[in-house]
């Protein structure tokens, strides 16, 4: 998921020109907020409006920027390249940092939790480890 | 033969110094605030002048001086980060929050020369313009924050502090903030947020960086005791006479806190890069070596968040040679000089100075799953890899600890460790990632056979309980 700013337009809308998974397209720099004022265009808005859709949680357009999920992530720029100069992706082709934030990771606790095999806590591991020593 | 140099903490461990200004003011104490409120505009081409102001924050960038709390970033670039024209008021704070393991360094500063802080705390006010100052004391430290408002009504009592100081038409208020212990409130954002009485949350950064959108949307500047204590110094003995001290790009001295397994641990002021690791350890002069009858067997070098050394490590580094060329040069893990580069260089890095030596026997995994507890302990719990991660990796390690650990740990902390480090925040990330990611790494056998002997243990009672079965 590439996306790289490379220049700024003037007026009468200014807009940003960017490339969106190898595509380049034109996005403008600010976007109207629920009340109608201005505030500039993030990653993930100017990507929903190319049609490319980033998963998300805690964004929501009618609250401020958090960005504490970590589910956003992107990539920007190069993409980590392998020994024969492709991207290096996931087994099942998407995106290395598309399963590279934790929690959502299924082969891990509360991942996907239903989904794990056998996945018991034991009485150790629910304790709080400070209370160890 | 390495030897300590005492600068900051020169004359705090003389007999008879205390922490009250008259013994202060006896040694010479607020003449470099003197000096530096005495300075002139100084005239360059151009019809143009310095105003004095600039001219200091012009001795701190040639002095080449790094912040002392961390990240090891030069100050003066620091310094020259600051938004000066958007009329907002400059904020400057010092962190005195040292909540990182294995750090003691600002506290002996704060105990036995308070004064110095102070002092150090007024020239940088004064180099940046700024009329209002916060000391972000960790609230471990009651007795460092009475002292040190004990020393701020002294100061002001004596005209050091408050309005039109020592008649330069210069005001500044200095206040002390206790935090209430939490390890993120050494992060430079979270502590802004902290001193703002929210909860210590990092920023996200772009776009709140301290030099533009600091403390209430203001620009502040954030720094480490050490380095404001520096800075008083860097006064005193000029920009250029300062960098002579310690090493190219790594200038002036440092405390260094050893601690762990060896005969003389405490805290230790030296030159940067004049003195290396081994003989922090080894020499007379410093820790003098491990108990009798022990090998060494990790060193971690820069405080609990900095990767671990293993003993025997090879690292090439560029070396000038004889010629002058610098030359890829085998070292030893134990002659890499103490300094920011070359821990960096050796993939490490150099902290806080924290120094924590371990011999042979420790058992790493126990160490290991000591540091994990903290950090999981300690995460904030703002964004979710490290919020999640950090936990998931003590548990790992708690069970691995408490003879429940599974054969595919080493390789399950990694890829939690891989995954939690550039995906957060703030740097705490990294600060848990790292322990774990070089600990597995370097100590990779003693994890596996922690597992196995586990799944060996677990295996046991079944083949028996098999064999009883067949007969």
């Amino acid at each position: 998921m590439a996306t790289e700013t490379t220049k700024a337009e003037t007026k009468p809308v200014e807009t940003v020109t960017v490339k969106v998974d190898g595509v380049t397209v034109e996005v403008p720099k600010t976007t109207p907020d629920w009340q109608g004022n201005p505030v500039p265009t993030t990653i993930l808005q100017a990507c929903k409006q190319v049609g490319k859709e980033i998963p998300h949680y805690c964004y929501h357009p009618k609250l401020p920027v958090s960005g504490n999920c970590r589910m956003c992530l992107v990539e920007i720029g190069m993409p980590a390249m392998g020994r024969d100069r492709k991207p290096i992706l996931n087994e099942d082709g998407t995106p290395k940092i598309q399963k590279g934030v934790l929690p959502y990771d299924p082969s891990l606790p509360r991942g996907a939790i239903a989904c794990q095999p056998r996945w018991r806590p034991t009485w150790r591991s629910t304790r709080n480890p400070r209370t160890r020593r | 033969m390495p030897e300590e140099f005492r600068l900051i903490l020169k004359k705090a461990d003389e007999p008879g110094y205390t922490p009250d200004i008259d013994c202060y003011l006896s040694h010479g104490g607020y003449e470099s605030l003197k000096k530096a409120l005495a300075i002139q505009p100084k005239e360059i081409e151009d019809g143009k002048s310095k105003t004095p102001q600039e001219q200091i924050r012009e001795e701190v960038m040639t002095s080449g001086l790094r912040g002392r709390g961390g990240a090891g970033f030069s100050c003066g670039l620091k310094w020259s980060f600051v938004d000066r024209r958007s009329g907002k008021p400059i904020y400057l704070i010092c962190n005195a929050d040292e909540s990182e393991p294995g750090t003691f360094k600002d506290r002996q500063i704060i105990h036995k020369d308070p004064h110095q802080l102070i002092e150090g705390m007024i020239i940088s006010a004064f180099a940046n313009d700024v009329n209002l100052a916060y000391i972000y004391i960790r609230g471990e430290f009651p007795e460092g924050a009475r002292l040190l408002n004990k020393a701020l009504k002294e100061a002001r009592e004596k005209g050091f502090l408050g309005k039109n100081i020592l008649g330069s038409g210069f005001d500044l208020d200095i206040h002390v903030h206790r935090g209430a212990g939490a390890y993120i409130c050494g992060e430079e954002t979270g502590l802004i947020e902290s001193l703002e009485g929210k909860r210590a949350y990092p920023r996200i950064k772009p776009p709140f960086f301290p030099a533009v959108l600091g403390l209430y949307m203001c620009p502040t500047i954030v720094n480490n005791v050490e380095t404001l204590c520096a800075v008083r110094h860097i006064v005193e003995m000029g920009g250029s006479e300062y960098a002579k001290l310690g090493t190219p790009r790594n200038t002036g001295t440092r405390i260094v806190s050893l601690s762990g397994q060896v005969k003389k641990p405490g805290y230790y002021e030296i030159e940067v890069g004049k003195v290396t690791l081994g003989e922090l350890i080894f020499h007379e002069n410093f820790g003098g070596g491990l108990q009798e009858g022990r090998s060494l067997k990790a060193v971690i070098p820069g405080g609990s968040s900095a990767k671990v050394l293993k003993a025997g490590e090879k690292f090439t580094m560029k070396r000038p040679n004889e010629d002058g060329e610098m030359e890829p040069v085998e070292v030893d893990m134990l002659d890499i000089p103490y300094d920011f580069d070359s821990l960096m260089a050796a993939g490490t890095m150099s902290g806080s100075s924290a120094i924590i030596v371990m011999d042979d026997s420790v058992d790493i995994v126990e160490v290991l799953a000591n540091v994990s507890a903290f950090y999981a302990h300690e995460s904030c719990g703002q964004c979710t890899p490290c919020r999640e991660g950090s936990l998931w990796m003590s548990k790992a390690l708690n069970r691995l600890t408490s003879g429940q650990g599974r054969k595919e740990d080493a390789e399950y902390l990694t890829h939690i460790a891989t995954n939690i480090q550039g995906r957060t925040i703030c740097a705490f990330g990294e600060a848990s990632a790292w322990p774990v990611l070089s600990f597995v790494n370097k100590f990779k056998d003693e994890f596996e056979a922690k597992g196995a002997a586990v799944a060996a243990a677990q295996g046991e009672p079944n083949k028996e309980g098999a064999a009883s079965a067949a007969k």
